[in-house]
């Protein structure tokens, strides 16, 4: 039970408080304490992407030998562009021609492929969040009617009122909006924060009350 | 020597701090603690039941970050989703972003399966790690979504522009639609088209929320509390920035 609860709660006391001492005070030690402890993060996520490619590699390996033909072949896919991909990065190093060009001509229009399909999700999600349900459905039309149209020619040709009317939208109802939205989330994140450091809250610590 | 500008901030963070541990003491004591109904996380039970009713998995992500508070709040609403999930016997589909919150989840989830006595259900090949590439999580998340046919789609965290990529994508299966974020410029779509939205703070209540702990539920006073003297804090600025004077705008950066 020591190592599975009190030792992870222990060590998450120790690292938070001296990040969080190191924040509010100035003192070398606290500042070479916290910046250790920074280095030390970035070599546990080394070894997590290590894991995670682990996981990667059993789950679509598993797959290939299946039955479904589909998912087969989507699985060996993954697996030979993976296998291709590192064997390049480390014979020729994330650097070289070979590797930028396949990073530049396949994996950044795949991607931007993959982005695109927001312009189209916009307008459908629009289309629902538009339709007058109720006396709230029909100020967010108005409102997002006045902000569409003042960020369009045609806005400023009705006249200037209008990008007026939606810099005012913008600026006043909208960050007012955020911004309150903001400090409760703030709030809510410093409680959780503590509740972690203390060890009040558990749920990472996996199935352990 | 305390660093410039963050004196009444630590002050701040003291008074939080006390007021936190008080109410967790009057808790302790047995003193009940109201709290609001948050209907997002009421709905994660009629979700899962779904799910069991269509006999259709039931997928949960947890955003695009590290460990962060927003990460520590979706930890606490997967294990409770996991042991529901266990519960049931719905197959229940983690996907991750992060290769570091990617064994912690794998270790929540079956933590919660062997807590409901069912660790012969519990699937390792349901909690994947797709890619820490933006757009190529989603296109795994998307993949998953529309192959598995989930019934449910749980994503409560921080999220980004893939956001709107997998709440479209959960519409189109047809999936119940739960998701929960303090990303402002992500939560307009998230409430267009899920069923249900957690707005920013009501994420970090779901610990408390959904665990009925009585030391959790006093941290939500707290939390309540230091929002309203928040509040206090700008209309009583406002009204000084208005009348011209900057005192409590100085006090703050001091």
């Amino acid at each position: 039970m020591f190592w599975k609860l009190s030792a992870p709660v222990l060590l998450t006391f120790i690292a938070g408080s001296i990040v969080l001492f190191n924040f509010f005070v100035k003192m070398p030690l606290a500042e070479s304490l916290a910046g250790e402890m920074l280095r030390w993060d970035i070599i546990v996520k080394a070894f997590a992407t290590a894991l995670g490619a682990a996981n990667l590699l059993r789950i679509h390996s598993r797959k290939v030998q299946g039955k479904d033909q589909r998912t087969k072949l989507l699985s060996a896919t993954l697996l030979i562009s993976m296998a291709i991909y590192t064997a390049i990065g480390i014979l020729k190093g994330h650097q070289s021609d070979l590797y930028q060009f396949y990073f530049r001509n396949l994996f950044t229009p795949l991607s931007a492929t993959m982005f695109s399909l927001n312009a189209f999700f916009i307008a459908s999600a629009a289309f629902r969040a538009f339709r007058v349900r109720s006396a709230q459905a029909a100020v967010l039309l108005v409102t997002a009617f006045i902000v569409m149209l003042g960020n369009t020619g045609i806005g400023e040709a009705i006249g200037k009122f209008v990008p007026s009317s939606k810099d005012w939208v913008m600026a006043v109802i909208n960050t007012a909006g955020a911004r309150g939205i903001l400090i409760g989330s703030s709030l809510g994140a410093i409680a959780i924060s503590i509740r972690v450091l203390t060890g009040l809250e558990r749920g990472h610590l996996g199935g352990v009350e | 020597m305390l660093r410039a500008g963050r004196s009444t901030m630590l002050i701040l963070l003291l008074a939080y701090v006390i007021a936190i541990f008080y109410y967790v003491t009057t808790a302790k004591k047995g003193k009940s603690l109201g709290i609001r109904r948050v209907a997002g996380l009421d709905a994660l039970d009629e979700a899962i039941g779904r799910a069991t009713e269509m006999g259709r998995p039931i997928h949960y992500t947890m955003g695009l970050q590290d460990f962060e508070a927003q990460t520590f709040a979706s930890f606490e609403i997967l294990r409770y989703t996991a042991a529901q999930a266990a519960k049931r016997d719905v197959p229940l589909i983690v996907t991750n972003f992060r290769p570091a919150v990617h064994p912690v989840t794998e270790e929540i989830v079956r933590g919660a399966f062997m807590g409901e006595g069912k660790l012969e259900s519990y699937k390792p090949d349901n909690v994947r790690y797709l890619s820490e590439s933006q757009l190529a999580y989603a296109t795994g998340v998307v993949g998953i979504l529309e192959r598995e046919n989930v019934a449910a789609n749980l994503m409560f965290g921080p999220f980004y522009a893939e956001s709107l990529i997998f709440a479209e994508t959960g519409q189109k299966v047809g999936a119940i639609q739960i998701a929960g974020t303090t990303m402002t410029a992500q939560l307009p779509f998230f409430v267009a088209v899920c069923d249900y939205t957690l707005i920013g703070e009501e994420l970090f209540a779901a610990g408390g929320y959904l665990s009925k702990q009585p030391v959790l539920l006093g941290t939500l006073m707290a939390q309540d509390l230091s929002k309203m003297a928040a509040l206090l804090l700008v209309i009583v600025g406002v009204i000084m920035r208005t009348a011209g004077n900057d005192w409590l705008f100085k006090l703050l950066a001091k």
